[in-house]
């Protein structure tokens, strides 16, 4: 009893230290999650500032909106009401830097700051405007409209402003005609009403958007006492985020509840051991400790990704207690079935390792970290399983139930006949993978969303019907400051008005337009007419005209005030309603600034970038986001495995040089290979074609792979000990059919990720297991 | 044509050989002016403004489709047609071609002056009454209403709309705004169809 006690103390502690470890290094080590870092390093400066800031910009942090009624294709009776009444709820919840939902009004208050900045503001200020010829058609022009029926607008602008320019500034900045009904924003079919909103939280910020979102839910609810029920639908880049992790946790949260239980179970049936649940988890927990600490020490900071991955590919390091728990005999110490698996532990270990560890020479660095996290953690499993188990494991180690003892190794035997078979099977998967109608390799990232595709649905039609440029393509105008930044754009104004035209693409929209360069504004100011010389125009155009004396006296002292005036800065705008139309449009960073170019249906890019190419204009890219992250896709794909290529040859050349026979090399090697080779064709076969997910399965198929066949290996090299294959084949067998069990239920999940490492690992451990078996069958009676 | 307008709103309207039994009430009013309202009609319209010194005139047809499309055609000093099509307003020029087109919802001062012109022709009490505080008075041979906008949501620019005329017949539409402007349209009778 006390040896038990005594056992159970020691696991106690050990999992203290380790917890405290853990913890530890959770709370010092940096770890970062903007995906910025996944750039390669040669781009790593502008495209990942870029990233960084769209990250954080206002783009990501609108929220798209539909309100109608609970059933369906009944339209609102009164959508204006709903939609104010909405709109206003909303402005009070505090939680938004604005919300809009329909055309702009015609009153003073909407026009304010037209008026006040009109001198200043696009479009370009023409000095003929102040002669006395285009002042009398202006006057003419006041007549008629005063005849028309907004009399009271018109004289409130009219006397500091009579060519009306208020108006012809307002009116480049009405957004592109959404459809209305009742003056505010309705979908196609006019049955809902629509607003868009931007939320002060960041968009990266899941959090603080859920609770956002929550309220935007609680606050339609809140109509139905006036509205009757209302359903509300969202979408926007936030939305789909929280939409995607919500699933994830949905996920994760099945698969662990399901597969503790299930690991757990398999494990105490076989080792019949409560103790060997945590003894299992220990080697885990340490590798995860010390391969984050290392990767730190050495990049600085550990990328979340490189510890997803990296747990997943860590899962290898579970195989190492259970081989040595499976070695344990009755009345033996642990210690010394420890030292009987060393050499097997230490072949299977270092091999892995050394396939591992040339990732870290990537230019990726999300590579490079998973390469170093992964070799560090393997090799710390490793020595925990050799140095720290035995010492917690109890003295008094039972032996494993039998299942005869000579059926397995008479099992693994017989297998040997299956070499053919298997080596026909490769030569049709890897026929199968050359000869192919469709693309190996993946090239839609739209199908690794978790997204559902009723979300993906409602946000196409939401900017649609809203008008909201597109995501894929946008331009940016790189620059020192604002100033240089605005100058750019305003050369690259005729030619995107020209292609606009053309129906190159549909409308563009950024700063230039509305705001010109401090060089232009002061041009402007410039020349706008002295007291003067405005008077005797005026005088000259009233004359005949039945204007009361002193009408446009206003107008003389608002320009005389004017021409005094400094340019306008987007500084200056700050606060105002014009800014929040005009901050998404600009972003900042310590490298520079960036003007957005925001595009709506460019139907062909081609002409795009040649137009700017012949605009000679400096700093201008046309980014396709798509394409972008495509690439990005294919470039990680393209370098794992050119790295894992040379960690191959290194793990080969490890496997020479340990075991030291061919025979034995291609024992291991052989069955690592085809397991590897016929996955890939199965999955690709199944799922049609591959993504880098698959890619990392296959990863773990090779690790585990090179693990049972080294320990069958060594198994089968003692011939005279039936007791030694046998528990070798358990062991192998056991840690297949936990791998397996695990993995298949990874494989039910609804987040593509996690399907395909778990398809992908499923079928490849089932292989590997069947193949390590058949190829390092002993021949009968011989001795290797 | 004055008297022939007369004389065949005389024999359109049934209720004038009545009269007002009893005190009017804005339905009473209202009933006989929609059987002759979907009819084109001249106006004369006087615009007072502060900013002026003498009042800007202009005159046209107005014809009204109920129960929401209001068009009026200025004929002179200018050519110049406005439509009001239930929220839109659309301008044409001389040629009939489109120069603006803008929701009536973005105007206050625009909606109430169509909503409640219209409201008047096709006979819609009610809409007058969600819409303005109504008080009708007159006598037999001529009637009121004024019309005083609703607890102005905005600083509104209309004051108040008077309209008058004889029993059958809208006379005029008064628009005062709260600047001291003014618009009186007066409608002078049938065009003769061919």
């Amino acid at each position: 009893m006390t040896a038990v006690i005594r056992t159970g103390f020691r696991i106690i502690l050990a999992f203290a230290v380790l917890g405290g470890l853990a913890a530890a290094t959770i709370m010092l080590v940096p770890i970062r999650s903007d995906m910025s870092v996944l750039l390669p390093e040669d781009r790593n400066g502008e495209l990942g500032a870029l990233f960084a800031s769209f990250r954080d910009g206002p783009a990501n942090r609108t929220i798209m909106i539909s309100l109608g009624r609970e059933t369906p294709a009944a339209p609102l009776d009164a959508p204006r009401a709903v939609s104010v009444a909405y709109r206003t709820a909303l402005e009070e919840t505090g939680l938004f830097e604005f919300v809009t939902n329909g055309a702009m009004r015609l009153d003073m208050a909407t026009l304010a700051p037209f008026y006040d900045h009109r001198y200043r503001l696009n479009p370009a200020l023409d000095p003929e405007s102040f002669s006395a010829e285009r002042l009398r058609a202006a006057l003419l022009r006041l007549l008629r409209e005063l005849r028309g029926f907004s009399g009271g607008l018109l004289q409130e602008i009219m006397q500091a402003d009579p060519t009306l320019r208020t108006l012809d500034v307002a009116r480049l900045w009405q957004l592109p005609s959404a459809r209305t009904r009742q003056g505010v924003w309705v979908d196609a079919d006019g049955t809902h009403v629509l607003l868009l909103a931007q939320t002060k939280s960041p968009g990266f910020n899941l959090a603080d958007q859920e609770v956002t979102m929550a309220r935007m839910r609680q606050v339609a609810e809140g109509l139905t006492p006036a509205f009757g029920p209302l359903s509300l639908q969202m979408s926007g880049p936030s939305v789909i985020a929280v939409a995607s992790r919500e699933v994830a946790e949905n996920e994760s949260l099945r698969l662990v509840l399901v597969s503790v239980p299930l690991v757990a179970g398999l494990l105490i049936l076989f080792l019949r051991r409560f103790s060997a649940l945590p003894i299992l988890f220990l080697p885990l927990g340490g590798a995860f400790v010390v391969a984050t600490v290392v990767t730190a020490v050495i990049y600085g900071d550990v990328h979340v990704t490189t510890l997803g991955f990296g747990v997943t590919l860590l899962g290898i390091a579970v195989d190492y207690p259970l081989h040595l728990m499976a070695q344990v005999r009755a009345g033996q110490r642990p210690e010394t079935a420890a030292r009987r698996i060393w050499s097997a532990l230490l072949i299977a270990g270092s091999t892995t390792v050394f396939a591992f560890l040339p990732l870290a020479g990537s230019s990726f660095p999300g590579l490079a970290q998973l390469g170093v996290f992964t070799a560090a953690g393997l090799a710390t499993a490793v020595a925990i399983t050799r140095w720290v188990l035995p010492v917690l494991m109890s003295a008094s180690g039972q032996a494993d139930a039998d299942w005869g003892s000579e059926a397995p190794a008479n099992i693994h035997r017989a297998l040997r006949a299956g070499r053919s078979v298997a080596l026909v099977l490769g030569a049709i998967a890897l026929s199968l993978l050359l000869i192919r109608q469709t693309p190996l390799w993946q090239q839609d990232l739209a199908a690794l969303s978790p997204v559902p595709e009723t979300l993906k649905l409602r946000d196409r039609a939401l900017r649609r019907d809203l008008n909201v440029p597109d995501p894929r393509y946008v331009m940016t105008v790189a620059g020192r400051d604002v100033e240089e930044v605005l100058r750019r754009s305003e050369s690259l104004l005729p030619g995107l008005q020209r292609l606009k035209a053309g129906g190159t693409m549909a409308d563009f929209d950024m700063v230039a337009r509305y705001l010109p360069s401090k060089e232009r504004q002061e041009q402007a100011l410039r020349k706008l007419p002295d007291e003067d010389r405005l008077q005797k125009s005026l005088d000259d155009a009233l004359q005949g005209l039945s204007f009361k004396k002193g009408s446009f006296d206003p107008f003389l002292r608002s320009v005389a005030e004017r021409r005094q005036e400094e340019p306008l800065t987007l500084q200056d705008l700050s606060g105002s309603p014009l800014a929040v139309r005009l901050s998404p449009m600009v972003l900042e960073s310590k490298n520079g600034i960036w003007a957005l170019v925001l595009l709506r249906h460019l139907r062909n890019p081609g002409e795009l970038r040649n137009m700017v190419e012949k605009s000679g204009v400096e700093g201008v890219r046309l980014l396709d986001l798509k394409q972008s992250a495509q690439d990005l896709m294919d470039g990680y794909r393209e370098e794992t495995l050119r790295w894992v290529a040379v960690g191959a040859a290194l793990a080969f050349s490890m496997l020479i040089v340990t075991l030291r026979s061919i025979r034995g090399v291609l024992a291991v090697a052989v069955p690592v290979f085809l397991a590897v080779l016929i996955t890939m064709a199965a999955v690709a076969q199944i799922t049609g074609s591959l993504s880098i997910f698959h890619l990392v399965g296959l990863l773990m198929v090779a690790g585990l792979g090179i693990d049972y066949a080294v320990f069958l290996r060594r198994a089968s090299e003692q011939l005279g000990d039936p007791a030694e294959t046998n528990a070798a084949v358990r062991a192998v067998t056991l840690c297949a059919v936990t791998s397996f069990s695990v993995f298949a239920l990874l494989a039910t999940a609804g987040v593509p990720i996690l399907s395909q490492i778990g398809l992908t690992v499923a079928i490849g451990t089932a292989l590997s297991l069947l193949l390590s078996l058949v190829f390092t069958s002993p021949e009968r009676g011989r001795t290797l | 044509m004055g008297l022939l307008a007369v004389s065949a709103a005389m024999f359109l309207s049934p209720s004038i050989t009545v009269g007002y039994a009893s005190d009017l009430d804005l339905e009473s009013v209202l009933r006989p002016i929609v059987a002759n309202s979907a009819e084109e009609v001249t106006f004369k319209e006087s615009r007072f403004l502060g900013v002026v010194t003498k009042p800007l005139e202009s005159s046209g047809t107005l014809r009204f489709d109920p129960p929401d499309r209001l068009i009026k055609k200025v004929e002179k000093p200018f050519r110049e047609t406005a439509i009001a099509d239930k929220d839109r307003l659309t301008m044409l020029d001389a040629d009939g071609v489109e120069t603006m087109s803008i929701s009536l919802w973005a105007s206050e001062e625009l909606r109430l002056i169509f909503d409640s012109l219209r409201a008047v022709l096709r006979g819609d009490a009610a809409a007058l009454r969600t819409l303005f505080d109504v008080s009708v008075s007159g006598s037999e041979t001529e009637w009121k209403i004024d019309l005083l906008p609703k607890a102005a949501q905005d600083e509104g620019y209309i004051a108040e709309i008077v309209v008058r005329g004889v029993p059958g017949r809208i006379v005029s539409f008064d628009i005062r705004e709260t600047n001291g402007d003014r618009a009186l349209i007066r409608l002078l009778g049938s065009v003769k169809r061919s």
